[in-house]
């Protein structure tokens, strides 16, 4: 995880559309989506942002991998001042994570195929494991480190989800699955990436 | 949970009334002579037992021939049906009683979080080729499963008569016949052996081969051979019963009374003494005796060594199971949902019914339902704020677009702080208010109180239409308490005052956390909970109403025909006016 | 835009009125309808409240009779999905994602086009600033399907809380910071706690009172509840008085609302 620098910054929230963006041709931009910051910001194919997420590179650069769904109102990175912080951390979202509805994913990594919650915060620096659910209203300290097929459930409450790590199918069958939500967006979302192209 | 500011609590006196009890005891005798030493003292609302006297105003019923509040303790209650909270079917009585009050269609709850269970198809690849579809339970909130415990249905109705048959790790579950087969035949093996090896070694052969080839018996096993062991015993004693021969079982009182002969040891029933022999105890497993076996133990900490403490339960998960005494995460089994009652509500005094509700499900519905809310007025309190603007006030959410919303999480110490009590009438006829509160609030910070008009009237409650329709001529002379000159609010007047309500001013000194903190020494002479202000106050109603008060819908239209009688109420309450700010 | 019958003047204030029982937007074309966009001043607005939350001016309208009363600032996609019964309210920031509508017909009758219902909201029912209300989907046999859901009468939302529920009866009272997951049933007289999660699929019998992270039940309603009390708790009764009770009709706060 490397941390740069930050160029020195205007109110980058006000400019809607950030220097470095990345887009796979591929991405859904709904309508009132919000991209902003000045670091870079890589969206990986078939990836849907759902009308009124936030994704916010003000303090460092966010990447979100392919087939990840941002849902209303979720917040992927950070963006500028709140912290107080010079240096930010980097967002890295894997592949075909989900950030529910209010949902922040606050710099750090999501592995692969993990939900974050309606509500859900994940922290600063925090490492969440592959295949893991961070469930409704659950928060992550800043700086945890979570291992694959763990569920937080009840207020900070660990688990490891043993019925998706006994059997591989049933992982694939979920990210199956999720392609075919990703599939319902695209013809229920209407795109607006062209804006942002 | 967090009670938001500001509240209002109303004290039933059940407790300390004698009322409900017709014999009074000589205990209580005494207690009821110290209560009315004690009728001076103020209601303390941090004394433990007003836990169980305060209750808000809609968990209260009114007894009409009483006339008392009744809240949940000083009421019966009466079991209407029984229905599954998940599947919100109805359970007849005759099945709770044969199986349980647990659900037994589909519903479940997660062994681990509690939450509702679902039944989940799982992918089928082969289904092509036949394979049949198998279902599993998942938990949608921590994604607990019966795979966990390898569990899987071949249906996804009639789960719970499916899990009865599947142990965890998906074995067979034998049935009670089956059980009683198995058992037989053991009986028999064993009479068998014992006949053959009896003369030659004492049994520890065949103790070698029984244990080698069985694992230790489950609960249900163990409760089976115990049952029929207790019934064989049972039949042993009483070959002549007449009347059910075949039926001896616990419950019945034939099997009480040889209980009771058991226990009492002298007096009366000299000729029915002779006759119960001492039962024989369970001697083997067959006959349902558990032998401790230290080995187990040793098996669960090597365990515990080897998988780490996730695999144990914790208490909760534990005792939410039908069997308490499991100890590792693979031996959870789904919970079968509880089911719920509707149950109809009586006076503890007098028997009249207080609630009823419509028997039918999915009616919300009462049939009777005798309410404190309509008997006695609701009280609440609400901060003055310090000018008087006529702002209207926005609730829920949206307080955020009031201009200076009253934070009444940080009332400051020593600080003069204004409160509205607002007092409205249910009733149908003009009542006469006395509201008392001793000067300080009772706890360890004692705050000062001043009610600045103890003694008003509030107007009979009439239809809404007439307010709306006489509202047009000019209110009431309204906030005329407000001293012109000096901004004090005048003492000995009211606030304001509508149709059926009044409203009076409130003087509040939040007392000093900090003092206290000084004075008892101790590292922090708090409690939980001790900065709150909560102000008991002592509500007396004097108003004049028809004789037969249940019947004034019918007397209302001819009142002048009936008969009025003076009566009076009384009743403490507890406001919470909001928490101190600590330093 | 396209809706002049369905909103009523008075574009200073905060919130639109609709005529009863109508759709908000008899014109299906989503991405054009969300209101915040009618007003160019209203879009900065959006932006600016990426870094701040806003202190809202209290924009007044007069209240007119059985109009539903939706905030300029909410965000509505899908509007020709949602149905609001009358005289309900939409505060300010909250999202109805209309746009997530069944779609189990629409590919095989292009022909006849049905619009269908994805979220209906009842009478008198309140969402409170900041929540999201999104219909819950579930695959069923490989196909996504989303479900219309349902909201009764005198249902209150409270702030910021998210609603995914396939069904909420009337009379219910949802706390600040809810969640309510996907294809919850909740019956009627309910009231949930103050950041209770509420797990996919669970049902809540009437007259519970549920809370907790997941929630559970924790108690039963008193037989008061909703009763706002012999006429009344009276009317007029001035500034800073509740004139509703939880669960009860939620009239007098609707109408409170400007």
């Amino acid at each position: 995880m490397s941390t740069r620098p930050n160029p020195p910054q205007k109110r980058t929230s006000l400019l809607p559309k950030p220097k470095l963006l990345t887009l796979d041709p591929t991405v859904l931009i709904a309508q009132h989506a919000h991209l902003s910051g000045n670091n870079p910001i890589t969206i990986g194919a078939r990836t849907v942002l759902h009308p009124h997420c936030r994704i916010l590179s003000g303090n460092a650069a966010v990447v979100v991998g392919a087939g990840c769904v941002i849902f209303e109102r979720a917040r992927v990175g950070m963006g500028v001042g709140g912290m107080g912080d010079k240096q930010g951390t980097d967002t890295v979202l894997g592949k075909n994570v989900v950030v529910e509805t209010n949902g922040v994913v606050e710099g750090g990594e999501v592995g692969d195929g993990t939900v974050v919650g309606v509500g859900g915060v994940v922290g600063r620096g925090c490492v969440v494991g592959r295949y893991c659910t961070i469930a409704a209203s659950e928060i992550l300290p800043p700086y945890t480190r979570i291992p694959d097929f763990t569920v937080v459930y009840g207020g900070g409450q660990q688990r490891v989800d043993r019925t998706l790590e006994m059997r591989p199918e049933l992982v694939e069958s979920k990210m199956g699955l999720h392609e075919k939500q990703l599939d319902m967006f695209q013809r229920l979302v209407p795109n607006q990436v062209a804006k942002w192209m | 949970m967090a009670q938001s500011f500001p509240y209002t609590y109303y004290a039933c006196d059940c407790f300390d009334s004698n009322t409900t009890t017709s014999t009074k005891r000589a205990s209580q005798v005494v207690a009821a002579a110290a209560a009315t030493e004690d009728e001076e003292q103020t209601f303390d609302p941090q004394n433990p037992r007003s836990n169980y006297a305060l209750y808000p105003l809609e968990h209260l019923l009114y007894c009409e021939d009483c006339q008392q509040i009744r809240c949940p303790r000083c009421v019966l209650e009466e079991t209407l049906n029984w229905y599954c909270p998940s599947c919100l079917f109805e359970v007849p009585s005759s099945v709770v009683k044969s199986d349980g009050n647990r659900c037994t269609r589909n519903c479940f709850n997660c062994p681990i979080c509690i939450s509702p269970l679902v039944v989940n198809l799982l992918e089928n690849a082969d289904a092509d080729q036949g394979t049949p579809d198998r279902h599993i339970l998942i938990c949608p909130y921590c994604h607990w499963s019966t795979l966990e415990t390898g569990v899987e249905f071949e249906k996804h109705t009639g789960v719970y008569a499916q899990l009865a048959r599947i142990a965890n790790g998906g074995k067979h579950i034998p049935t009670s016949k089956e059980r009683d087969k198995e058992r037989e035949r053991r009986k028999e093996l064993e009479a068998r052996q014992r006949d053959s090896k009896n003369p030659l070694s004492p049994s520890s052969e065949t103790a070698a081969v029984e244990t080698e080839a069985r694992e230790p018996p489950s609960r249900d096993d163990l409760f089976s051979n115990l049952a029929a062991f207790y019934k064989s015993q049972l039949e042993a004693q009483t070959p002549a019963n007449p009347f059910s021969p075949g039926e001896m079982n616990f419950s019945s009182p034939s099997a009480y009374s040889r209980i009771m002969n058991l226990y009492s040891t002298n007096t009366a029933k000299k000729q029915k003494r002779v006759k119960p022999t001492p039962m024989r105890e369970a001697a083997s497993e067959l006959e349902g005796l558990v032998i401790y076996d230290p080995a187990s133990d040793s098996a669960a900490i090597e365990r515990i060594k080897r998988d780490g403490w996730n695999s144990t339960l914790s208490p909760t998960q534990k005792l939410a199971q039908t069997n308490p005494h499991l100890q590792f995460a693979d031996e959870l089994r789904p919970i079968p949902t509880l089911l719920c009652t509707k149950r109809s509500k009586r006076c503890r005094s007098c028997r009249h019914i207080l609630s009823k509700p419509e028997s039918k499900i999915t009616s919300t519905r009462y049939k009777i339902k005798l309410l404190a809310l309509n008997h006695i007025p609701r009280l609440s309190i609400r901060a003055l704020p310090p000018t008087n603007p006529p702002i209207p006030s926005i609730p829920g959410g949206s307080t955020a677009s009031q201009p200076q919303p009253f934070n009444y999480n940080t009332l400051r110490s020593g600080i003069p702080t204004h409160f509205l009590l607002h007092l409205s009438n249910p009733l149908f006829d003009p009542i006469r208010v006395t509201l008392a509160t001793s000067s300080t609030t009772p706890g360890k910070v004692q705050s000062r109180v001043t009610i600045l008009c103890p003694q008003f009237d509030v107007g009979a409650n009439t239809d809404v239409w007439d307010d709306a329709l006489s509202s047009s001529p000019a209110p009431m002379a309204r906030r005329s308490t407000i001293n012109a000159e000096t901004g004090q609010i005048e003492a000995g007047k009211i606030w304001d005052k509508g149709r059926n309500w009044t409203s009076v001013a409130i003087e509040v000194v939040p007392g000093f956390l900090a003092d206290l903190k000084n004075v008892s020494g101790e590292e922090d002479g708090l409690d939980e909970d001790d900065d709150l202000l909560e102000i008991p106050i002592f509500v007396r109603l004097e108003f004049e109403a028809d004789v037969h008060a249940e019947e004034r819908g019918l007397s209302d239209s001819r009142g002048s025909k009936a008969e009025r009688e003076s009566r009076e109420q009384a009743f403490w309450t507890v406001v919470g006016a909001g928490r101190i700010a600590g330093r | 835009m396209s809706r002049p019958a369905a909103r009523k003047v008075a574009p200073k204030g905060e919130y639109i009125e609709t005529v009863r029982n109508l759709h908000l937007d008899q014109h299906p074309k989503p991405q054009d309808s969300n209101i915040s966009k009618t007003l160019p001043f209203l879009t900065t607005f959006s932006l600016l409240l990426v870094t701040s939350p806003i202190v809202q001016p209290p924009f007044l309208i007069p209240f007119q009779d059985s109009g539903n009363k939706v905030s300029r600032r909410s965000a509505i996609t899908g509007t020709a999905n949602i149905t609001l019964g009358g005289r309900t309210v939409i505060m300010a920031d909250v999202q109805l994602r209309g746009d997530l509508h069944p779609t189990r017909s629409a590919p095989s009758q292009s022909g006849k086009d049905v619009t269908p219902t994805s979220i209906s909201i009842g009478r008198c029912t309140v969402i409170s600033t900041g929540s999201v209300v999104k219909p819950p989907s579930r695959i069923s046999r490989g196909v996504v399907h989303y479900y219309p859901m349902k909201i009764g009468d005198n249902v209150f939302v409270g702030p910021n809380s998210t609603i995914q529920a396939i069904s909420i009866s009337s009379h219910v009272h949802i706390g600040a910071n809810v969640v309510v997951g996907p294809f919850a049933i909740i019956k009627e007289n309910v009231k949930i706690l103050p950041r209770a999660v509420v797990p996919a699929n669970m049902v809540i019998a009437s007259g519970s009172v549920v809370g907790g992270q997941p929630a559970r039940v924790v108690g039963e309603v008193g037989e008061g509840w909703g009763v706002s009390g012999g006429g009344g708790l009276g009317v007029g009764a001035g500034w800073g008085e509740d004139k509703w009770v939880e669960g009860g009709d939620l009239r007098e706060l609707v109408r409170s609302i400007r």
